[in-house]
């Protein structure tokens, strides 16, 4: 349920409760008034009545409203109702049905219906001592104990009300409208209303007991929260027995005051564990309400003494709008300040803990220090192990102040801005009530901007060192190579044609050295061809002297499958013409390795100042962006300030299209 | 005298085979692999092995590692090792290791006939052989630069050729000198250096390159 709706519900619950206790009064007045105040229900015994419905509708009230997914509120908002309904429909039956000659309609229903709603009672505060204070029972096992109770409640009530004798005096003189059924059934269902009456009287009893339960088995916090509610909850067979006692024996007024007062004292108990350890975290909507209701005065007392002072200035009787205009404009503008000094000063008195901490982060917005954001939070809240993760929205990711990836839960404080995330703060739950961590963390919200742009900009060094250090690697991995090439090519072949010519010299015969010579012109004709494919390998001549199309014409040429170029003659700064050749020829030999393409297409063009270098394949397998091979050119790529993206092609293989600036 | 010769690049080795045959020694076997190097050691029983330093699988020190294995077997086969590149702080911890009947020599060396069969000649007797580039190497290095200052030109030509693995007459040979002179150039350096004679040269090469490995 949405706290709007849970707002609206309670306040109509609310005024319902006082409009039914003012009703109630009237008859009860009536009543006297017609000299039969042996039917009053306003004696000394309705004290507790007036204080159980009061603190359930209270406590219940608030929290509803602040929790409205808690089950717990609106048990006790249903309980403080079924007492006031109980009061209105006892006055309106007992005047209606009895004092009035002519009957007023269904007063005699009414009756047996607030005789009759005692018994919810007990199911309620059963629920709720089930409840308390996670909003779940404590196990399987006692959560179908409390069923049990509420299905015996319920055939108590259902029998009760059709039952001939269910008016208590003195109100048994009214018929019940409700006892239709044939009289030979009454002893028999007189026993089965008993055994339910039992039944839920145990099931009321089994509740306090799961209550004590979970008391013993909680620790820490959760134990100091349930205290309270644990005192009342063990006498509570005491109650139980008192009650039944004084109901048989007619002592109305004992019966109203271990029953009235019994049901007082939970959510008394309940509102003192709230006011002592934050039982529901309710304390901080405590000192809200406290605050709203000082403002609503201010401002009442504003209204008021303008429009007072306003018409006696200019002397006029209700006739001009311009007073009321003008209170209301005081009011208005008295409003935030009113609020903001309000609030201050009651969460000084009753709310330090979120007082100091949004005092301190505040005064660190004002005047940051060298502290991170995160650290002041930390100490402004207690807890050491905050942590701050920042939105990178052009990455989609979250991360740390110096730029490291982290992992965010949706359930942290999240702190947004003009509707975008800016940061999420993670913290230990038990360290620190929630209300005040938010409290603190919006507060934060301008430096955990100005963080959250350092956060970006450190993500961006982090993946630029790393893309050096791969460069770095890359260039060192060549080099090995190249040095390879030539260890195992040209220096293995002239060492060899060296050693043929001295094993010639030493031979010393004209045919040998004839051989020799012969030998020796073929190794060196081969050495210098290995030499020359070396090269081109590492930057082809016709690269630098007939750019980039010839060259990818050149190796398109050299391949074994179909390779489409379309490219024009135009020539770009030699240091993006050679990556576009590095991005081409890594693009093609990882096709040829990985797709298994029959045909290869390389397109170059340029727009705009960017040279855009495609390279696409037919191929069956989709390429991995983050292999070794296609993440070098993507440094390449960045190196040159370009971009370097990977697609599937929806009819299988892949495209793999270079942007580079080239300044034409 | 027989050899086997092993180094994955079947030119050079045919190259080497033929430069051998010319100058009489004869090659039983070649081999392209450490694998293959010590089955054929073990079939021909060869009085030297020239071995590549750098071999498949691994292009690192395979050969180096074969002939070490192949030495402990305490047969008394000579081990050459031929490298293409000048590693010299590495030549001279093998030669440490293993100074009886072991040489290093750089493949550009190998061309130099002379060179070629004089390093075969002196590990099939037991000897040791240091190329004169890794000799140099160590002899340029900060530390030992420094201390063989105070040597004369002579004494650092003896010196060299003393880390080279060369015997007293051999010094001579190279140097024109007459052995007596060698005799006292080579004490006067073992004073300088702080060295104590040695009975052989063996252990002299051990102490010298001892001296010259120092930091």
């Amino acid at each position: 349920m949405r706290r709007r709706t849970a707002v609206i519900v309670v306040g109509a619950t609310c005024a319902f409760a006082v409009a039914a206790n003012i009703a109630a009064f009237v008859f009860d007045l009536l009543i006297t008034d017609a000299e039969r105040s042996d039917l009053s229900g306003f004696g000394l015994d309705a004290v507790p009545f007036l204080a159980a419905l009061w603190s359930a509708l209270i406590v219940g009230a608030i929290l509803a409203i602040r929790r409205p997914e808690h089950p717990v509120g609106w048990l006790f908002l249903a309980q403080g109702t079924s007492v006031t309904l109980a009061g209105l429909l006892d006055g309106y039956g007992a005047y209606g049905a009895i004092v009035r000659d002519d009957p007023l309609p269904a007063a005699d229903l009414a009756v047996v219906l607030g005789e009759s709603l005692f018994i919810p009672w007990f199911v309620l505060v059963a629920l709720i001592l089930h409840l308390t204070p996670t909003g779940r029972p404590l196990s399987m096992r006692w959560g179908r104990i409390a069923a049990a109770t509420v299905a015996a409640g319920s055939l108590w009530f259902a029998l009760r009300l059709v039952a001939p004798d269910a008016a208590e005096p003195p109100l048994d003189t009214v018929p019940n409208p409700l006892a239709v059924l044939p009289a030979s059934l009454d002893d028999p269902l007189r026993v089965v209303r008993y055994v339910a009456s039992f039944l839920t009287s145990a099931g009321f009893i089994a509740a306090g007991v799961s209550l004590l339960v979970r008391f013993r088995r909680s620790t820490g916090m959760e134990r100091r929260r349930l205290l309270w509610l644990a005192i009342v909850v063990v006498p509570l067979p005491v109650y139980i027995a008192v009650s039944f006692l004084a109901a048989s024996g007619d002592h109305q007024l004992v019966l109203s005051l271990a029953t009235g007062g019994f049901i007082a004292l939970i959510p008394v108990a309940a509102g003192l564990s709230i006011a002592k350890y934050h039982l529901y975290d309710v304390d901080q909507i405590l000192s809200r309400a406290v605050t709203y209701l000082l403002v609503s005065c201010i401002l009442a007392i504003t209204y008021v003494a303008v429009v007072v002072t306003v018409g006696r200035l200019i002397g006029d009787r209700g006739g001009s709008a311009l007073p009321s205009v003008l209170g209301t404009l005081a009011a208005v503008a008295a409003a935030l300040p009113a609020y903001r000094a309000f609030q201050d000063a009651v969460d000084r008195r009753f709310n330090r803990r979120r007082y100091d901490a949004v005092r301190m982060v505040r005064e660190y917005v004002r005047a940051p220090t060298r502290q991170s954001v995160e650290d002041v939070l930390r100490t402004a809240l207690a807890v050491p192990d905050l942590r701050v993760a920042y939105w990178v929205s052009d990455r989609e990711q979250w991360v740390t102040e110096d730029g490291r990836q982290v992992e965010t839960e949706p359930d942290e404080i999240e702190i947004r801005r003009h509707s975008a995330p800016v940061a999420r703060i993670a913290y230990d739950r038990g360290a620190i009530e929630p209300d005040i961590a938010e409290a603190a963390a919006v507060e934060a919200t301008p430096e955990l901007v100005s963080a959250g742009l350092r956060a970006a900009i450190s993500l961006q060094l982090a993946e630029v060192r790393e893309s050096r250090r791969r460069i770095a690697a890359a260039q060192l991995a060549e080099r090995r190579r190249i040095e390879r090439d030539l260890h195992d090519g040209a220096q293995q072949r002239l060492l060899a044609l060296a050693l043929e010519l001295q094993a010639a010299q030493v031979n010393g015969s004209p045919e040998r050295l004839r051989e020799a010579a012969a030998t020796g012109v073929t190794e060196l004709q081969s050495a210098v061809a290995e030499l020359r494919e070396l090269a081109n390998g590492l930057h082809p001549a016709v690269l630098s002297d007939s750019g980039l199309g010839a060259a990818l014409d050149d190796l398109a040429s050299r391949l074994p499958l179909p390779v489409a170029v379309r490219a024009t003659a135009s020539r770009y700064p030699p240091q993006i013409e050679s990556t576009a050749w590095f991005i081409a020829c890594e693009a093609i030999s990882n096709a040829v390795k990985h797709g298994g393409p029959a045909e290869i297409e390389v397109s170059v063009g340029a727009m705009n100042g960017t040279l855009i270098l495609t390279v696409s394949d037919d191929g069956v397998d989709d390429a991995d962006p983050h292999g070794a091979g296609l993440r070098g050119i993507a440094d390449r790529a960045e190196a040159v300030g370009g971009v370097l993206s990977v697609k599937a092609r929806p009819d299988g293989g892949t495209v793999v299209i270079g942007r580079l600036p080239c300044g034409s | 005298m027989r050899v086997v010769i092993a180094d994955d690049s079947v030119l050079f080795r045919e190259g080497l085979a033929r430069l051998l045959a010319e100058a009489d020694i004869e090659t039983c076997a070649m081999a392209g692999d450490a694998d293959e190097l010590e089955s054929v050691v073990e079939e021909h029983g060869p009085d030297v092995a020239l071995v590549d330093i750098r071999m498949p699988p691994s292009f690192t020190h395979e050969g180096a590692r074969a002939a070490a294995r192949l030495r402990d077997q305490g047969n008394g086969l000579g081990i050459l090792l031929l490298s293409q590149s000048l590693e010299g702080r590495y030549a001279a911890r093998l030669a440490q290791d293993h100074p009886k009947g072991f040489g290093y020599l750089l493949k550009d060396h190998v061309v130099d006939v002379a060179t070629l069969v004089d390093a075969v000649d002196r590990v099939a007797d037991g000897g040791t052989v240091l190329d004169p580039d890794v000799v140099t190497y160590l002899l340029g290095r900060r530390t030992a630069r420094d201390q063989v200052e105070g040597l004369t030109a002579r004494e650092r030509e003896v010196l060299a050729l003393m880390a080279e693995g060369r015997s007293n007459a051999a010094i001579g040979r190279e140097l024109v000198l007459n052995e007596r002179t060698v005799d006292s150039h080579i004490s006067s350096i073992l004073t300088k250096l702080d060295l104590l004679p040695q009975p052989d040269d063996h252990r002299r090469v051990l102490a010298v390159l001892a001296w010259l490995q120092k930091d």
